[in-house]
């Protein structure tokens, strides 16, 4: 299953150096935590992950072709 | 002992400047920074006292750590009665100059009076002179600050512009170009006081007693506590990164406030931001940089920050993030504040776009919308009643339902129907509508399923805890962008105070400063009523973006509220109990 996505803020270096990339997931089911995981990101450093427009959780099953973005944590505002 | 133990007092009216002793036991406290400049404040003006009038007082407070090599401690507070909103009102200003005060000797400058022509007041160390700056009034705070180093070579300046000048209540203080004091018109206190701009150099420094014991602390600190991913989106990015997360949640403040997502966000989000990145820029002993120096075709800055994309593009309809940068770019020549002035365009467009009143501008006009600014500092055309504020134009106008302020302070960049939260902080934010005294976000818009962020079911508690906690940050002077524990601020603090400083005494020391700034706000006569947010945040339902078909119910608010004075040990007209006055040594 191919899946896009974004990484944003200092997650970026957990991908290579391009704004939106393709992953080949080599199992038939995934879960957002298990993405994170295949991409070594520590969950403690997301605060959401968004599919398209809307805010998903990290049980939430993805789909062939999904655009899946990686927010980070921030403070202060 | 990190406090050098002298307060430097200047008189304008009588030209004297005189050294004095820091007082130890309000030192104690309340620490530094903001709780002690309040505490000064608090006990030094007259209730009822005209901020205009000459019996105003500026504090310039640094923190027992300034000037120290603990990590984001380079902030410095500068307070005052404000005289947009007639609360008490702090600011929080980066760069260079709180520790440069520090090595000349002062814990804290109060500037009192006013003085009978513009001067500018030069500090180098014990030497304090006020010099004319005839020639300085009627620039902007860049080339102010560029002849102030021509003049005097090595120092560090905050200036005002033209609008602190013609006192603008939305006028603010820059400092090395591109670092202000922002909001509450605290750059109108000085230009009513006639006061041009501070400069200072200081060639002292202070010991700490077991150096190498320290520096090894430290940096186990920066590099396990400080350089982490929590807080390295602060240098990868900066604020601009909340863009998109705020789009994305639906709390970006469009339109005036109309709706929370914007369709150009790509045009103006932190990659936009990124494709102009020239350097990045830090505060003194930071080792996070999040300043973003920007540069495009015709102009440059250092930003946009979070806080000016969201007030200045999407809340007024610009998609050009050169447009943008030039707006911010002459607001802080001007020294305007972005969110209040942003807030101010983006109402005269939705009062024309709506009938009330022709202003001759409409969203995403950029070319009337880059004549604003100038013409908001020096009063020309509409700019006269957009200087005013949102509050002012509605009672002019009408639109009292979406003139987006809370005790005429405007609102800044997180639509508050999409994280309820940041309703109750506005409401309560002791300067008016501010997001540095309680951010709620985080645990509710952008955070996956910890809080609802649409109920305000355990949001009191949510609010009254990061009051507290950012109140002693603010005091003890670290920077907000570094998310560190009580538990941490108090080993940093240990280092550098001949005490032992405990976690459990900074909540006291959180607690009894937040509640003092509303005691100095209570006196002046505000209560419960002014702890409300403009009607359209309770009535009107957003119609896009993840927060569509929302508002917040006015009755879910006043519950909401309640129970936070509760919490508080208030009263339910959020007076401050004689108990809890007592409990905190009030
Ligand atoms: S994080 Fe930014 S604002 Fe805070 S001290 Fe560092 S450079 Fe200054």
């Amino acid at each position: 299953m191919i899946v896009k996505i974004k990484l944003r803020g200092p997650l970026r270096k957990y991908g290579p150096d391009a704004e939106i990339f393709e992953h080949n997931i080599d199992q038939d089911r995934c879960t957002v935590k298990e993405l994170l995981e295949i991409l070594n990101i520590p969950a403690s450093s997301v605060s959401f992950v968004a599919r398209g427009e809307n805010k998903i959780s990290l049980d939430t099953a993805l789909k062939e072709n999904d655009l899946v973005t990686v927010y980070p944590r921030v403070a202060g505002g | 002992m990190a406090y050098t133990g002298t307060v430097l007092r200047v008189n304008l009216t009588t030209g004297k400047a005189e050294k004095e002793n820091l007082n130890e036991q309000w030192a104690k406290d309340y620490l530094g920074g903001k709780g002690l400049a309040i505490k000064y404040l608090y006990e030094e003006l007259e209730p009822g006292m005209d901020p205009w009038s000459e019996d105003n007082k500026l504090i310039l407070m640094t923190g027992p750590l300034t000037g120290t090599l603990a990590p984001n401690t380079g902030k410095l507070a500068v307070a005052s009665k404000s005289p947009a909103t007639g609360t008490i009102l702090d600011c929080s200003i980066g760069g260079h100059f709180a520790p440069e005060l520090k090595y000349a000797g002062y814990d804290a400058v109060i500037i009192e009076g006013k003085a009978r022509k513009p001067v500018y007041l030069f500090i180098e160390d014990d030497r304090v002179e006020m010099r004319s700056a005839e020639g300085l009034w009627g620039k902007g705070a860049h080339e102010t600050e560029h002849i102030l180093s021509e003049t005097l070579g090595d120092v560090i300046t905050m200036a005002i512009g033209q609008a602190g000048e013609n006192l603008i209540p939305m006028a603010c203080i820059s400092s090395e170009l591109y670092r202000q004091a922002g909001r509450g018109g605290i750059g109108a206190v000085l230009g009513s006081k006639n006061l041009k701009a501070i400069s200072v150099r200081g060639t002292g420094g202070f010991t700490v007693p077991d150096i190498r014991k320290v520096a090894a602390a430290l940096n186990k600190i920066k590099r396990d506590d400080t350089m982490t991913d929590d807080n390295m989106w602060a240098y990868s990015d900066g604020t601009p990164v909340i863009v998109e997360m705020s789009n994305s949640t639906g709390i970006l403040p469009t339109h005036n406030f109309q709706e929370g997502t914007f369709e150009d966000f790509e045009k103006v989000d932190s990659e936009a931001v990124k494709g102009a990145l020239k350097a990045k820029k830090a505060c003194f002993g930071c080792p996070l940089a999040c300043g973003n120096y920007v540069e495009t075709g015709k102009t440059r800055v250092e930003g946009p920050e979070y806080e000016t994309l969201a007030l200045c593009s999407s809340n007024c309809g610009i998609g050009d993030l050169e447009a943008v940068i030039e707006f911010n770019r002459l607001c802080d020549d001007y020294c305007l504040d972005t969110i209040s002035a942003g807030n101010a365009v983006a109402f005269a467009m939705e009062l024309t776009e709506k009938g009330f009143h022709d202003f001759g501008i409409r969203f995403g006009d950029v070319e009337k919308y880059l004549e604003m600014p100038g013409a908001i500092a020096g009063r020309a055309g509409i700019g006269a009643d957009l200087s005013k504020g949102v509050a002012a134009m509605a009672d002019k106008y009408g639109g009292n339902d979406f003139a987006m302020h809370v005790k005429k302070l405007e609102i800044p960049g997180y639509e508050p129907r999409g994280t309820w939260g940041m309703s109750l902080a506005y409401g309560t934010a002791d300067r008016g509508a501010c997001h540095m005294r309680a951010w709620t976000p985080p645990v509710e818009a952008f955070e996956g399923g910890e809080m609802d962020p649409y109920t305000v079911e355990g949001k009191a508690e949510v609010v009254k805890d990061m009051q507290d906690d950012n109140a002693v940050k603010f005091s003890a002077i670290f920077c907000d962008f570094w998310a560190l524990s009580t538990e941490r601020m108090a080993e940093v603090l240990t280092m550098f105070l001949d005490r032992e400083v405990t976690a459990e005494e900074l909540t006291v020391i959180g607690e009894r400063v937040y509640n003092l700034s509303r005691l100095f706000n209570e006196r002046e006569g505000f209560t419960r009523k002014d702890d409300y947010l403009p009607k359209r945040i309770y009535n009107d339902k957003m119609t896009k973006g993840k927060a569509r078909d929302i508002s917040i119910p006015l009755e879910d608010y006043d519950r909401m509220l309640s129970e936070y004075y509760n919490l508080r040990g208030w009263d339910e007209n959020g007076l401050i109990t004689a108990e809890k006055k007592k409990e905190l040594s009030l």
